[in-house]
């Protein structure tokens, strides 16, 4: 009988628990997880068949102290590397998702900064949504990590649509880039994670002023310490993100260390510059 | 094709000799010079031994070593040559310690404080940087410890002027460091003297004094005066001290009533020091590396920060920096 009251006692002390657990389960799911819907987002797009990298960018820019949301966009077919830069990348339908998404974001909050991000063939996806953009609604700054897509690739019409800065990371020691044969843009000619991205010739003088906020970050051997030995997917590292990416968006100010596209055609003209 | 167990190890004896280990010659340098305390020389050629070998671990190994303490030096050699009124040459060390940390808060604060508070005389600098990239911050003046150790002349204190008074960082602006700096002590009745720059220098002017002298008010000994105090941001105060070389005492009364007096140092390198509040011994330091830091209580029961800025061990000779903490 003791034993009998004893073991009721359990299962309705048990019952009381799954109750309270489902109600928690219940107000999580309506409520939605802890993400807030305002504030500062990050978008960003991994590379073709290259899924593993947001985590670590993530990591770097929770590193410096970015407290906003940070939201992958996943543009792959899972198809392999070679669907995804062959058609995905350059598809404006996958591409037109990722605007309506900046869109939305932008709508609920006109003010907090909106930071895209993309990797390799991601960047392709990252250009062609920013340039797809309603007229309007601008982004804060752009990051294209070892971009895939062509060093001559016209960035005027995307740089409408950017407050800030874009940057791209770019390093003769990417050997994925040295062996591509076709841009994920779909432009031939060396990608802009190997040479940069170039203005573009008789460019007009509204595309020279849009190009002063295009800086490329050339590959320099003291980012070894932050874990980016040049490698095509090195740039994606945590600490590498945290040191050198982080405080470049992170802060209203242009880097002192920037030095645009244009600093540098300027700089061709005088004694020989050094990245 | 058959090869002799013999002839295999002398085929990888002769690549070992001729390509040398790990990052080759510029690894051997840096190496060399780490072992000589020229921390941002080792870490110069360890970013070149890493150009040729970036996958070396030996390499990134090294440069993750060096590199907070190089950025450390830099930091100083700015802040001293801002003290000194060398404000581009000052700029050009910053920029050369945010190359090494993007994200050293202080350099990119000071950086954009110069910017603002003298841009006629940044503007030059800035252009060749725009220009040439890394190449133009090479040009700047750095004042060594090889100097301090060879006896460079002595450079007359020169007082602090008004103009130079408001260029003070943020830091010491803040009223409470200020406070700090001085406290209850008997240093807080005597006058808080400017670092010590060469005379005609402080006029703004970019052209540092050619003899390499140190950035603080290295009263001579015979002054028995131990007042010596720089007020340049980071630091509030900048002392040598030195076991051998006779121009820099060995001991000296250096913040909020504490005397620091340096036992000695050591080759690898770093420095053993003792710090007293009175006769009594507060606090022993051993083997502090260049670029490390500890924290002090001052006789006000403020805490500090004393911070190794350089290292010359064949004179058993140091620079430290002390800050708030």
């Amino acid at each position: 009988m003791t034993f009998l009251h004893h073991s009721r006692d359990l299962s309705v002390a048990g019952g009381r628990r799954s109750l309270w657990l489902l109600g928690l389960a219940l107000t999580l799911s309506a409520t939605g997880c802890s993400e807030p819907k305002s504030g500062a987002v990050t978008f960003y797009c991994d590379g073709a068949g290259w899924y593993s990298s947001a985590g670590s960018v993530k990591a770097g820019l929770r590193g410096a102290g970015y407290e906003g949301r940070f939201q992958t966009f996943s543009w792959s077919a899972f198809l392999g590397p070679a669907h995804d830069h062959f058609v995905n990348a350059r598809s404006r339908l996958v591409a037109r998702r990722l605007s309506r998404k900046i869109e939305d974001a932008r709508a609920q909050d006109t003010n907090s900064p909106i930071y895209v991000i993309g990797l390799s063939a991601g960047t392709a996806v990252v250009l062609s949504a920013i340039e797809q953009l309603r007229e309007g609604v601008q982004v804060d700054h752009v990051i294209l990590f070892s971009p895939s897509v062509a060093a001559k690739h016209d960035l005027t019409k995307a740089l409408r649509h950017i407050r800030g800065r874009l940057y791209a990371t770019t390093s003769p020691n990417d050997g994925i880039l040295a062996a591509l044969v076709i841009n994920a843009d779909g432009l031939g000619g060396s990608p802009a994670g190997r040479v940069g991205f170039r203005l573009p010739t008789k460019a007009t003088k509204d595309t020279q002023a849009a190009y002063r906020r295009v800086i490329n970050l050339p590959w320099h051997p003291s980012y070894v310490a932050f874990d980016c030995d040049g490698g095509h997917t090195s740039v994606t590292h945590a600490e590498y993100v945290k040191t050198v990416i982080a405080p470049r968006i992170l802060q209203l100010a242009p880097h002192p260390l920037d030095r645009s596209v244009v600093d540098n055609l300027l700089a061709a003209g005088s004694a020989g510059g050094e990245p | 094709m058959i090869v002799s167990r013999g002839s295999m190890f002398g085929l990888v004896g002769a690549m070992v000799f001729f390509g040398g280990c790990a990052g080759g010659r510029y690894y051997r340098m840096g190496s060399e010079a780490e072992r000589q305390g020229k921390v941002h020389l080792a870490y110069e050629n360890y970013c070149k031994a890493a150009a040729e070998h970036p996958e070396s671990g030996t390499v990134v190994a090294a440069i993750k070593r060096v590199a907070p303490t190089a950025a450390t030096y830099w930091e100083s050699e700015a802040l001293i040559a801002w003290s000194r009124g060398r404000h581009a040459d000052s700029w050009r060390m910053a920029m050369r310690c945010l190359k090494i940390r993007p994200d050293h808060q202080g350099a990119l604060h000071f950086v954009r404080k110069l910017e603002s508070e003298h841009p006629d005389e940044i503007k030059p600098a800035k252009r060749e940087w725009l220009a040439q990239g890394g190449r133009s911050l090479e040009t700047a003046k750095a004042v060594t410890m090889e100097g301090i150790a060879g006896g460079a002349g002595e450079v007359p204190d020169t007082a602090s002027t008004a103009s130079e008074g408001s260029e003070a960082l943020a830091l010491a602006d803040d009223p409470q460091s200020r406070e700090g700096a001085s406290g209850d002590s008997d240093q807080a009745k005597r006058p808080v003297t400017r670092p010590q720059s060469k005379s005609g220098s402080t006029n703004g002017a970019d052209h540092g004094p050619s003899a390499p002298a140190i950035a603080q008010t290295a009263t001579p000994k015979k002054t028995g005066s131990d007042r010596e105090q720089a007020e340049d941001g980071a630091f509030l105060a900048i002392h040598t001290l030195s076991k051998d070389n006779k121009k820099y005492e060995r001991e000296v009364l250096a913040i909020d009533g504490i005397r620091i007096r340096l036992r000695d140092t050591d080759g690898d390198p770093d420095t053993d020091l003792d710090l007293y509040d009175g006769k009594r011994r507060t606090q022993k330091i051993r083997d502090l590396k260049m670029g490390r830091s500890k924290m002090f209580r001052g006789h006000s029961g403020r805490w500090y920060r004393l911070t190794v800025l350089s290292i010359h061990h064949k004179s058993e000779t140091v620079r430290i920096g002390i800050g708030p903490a």
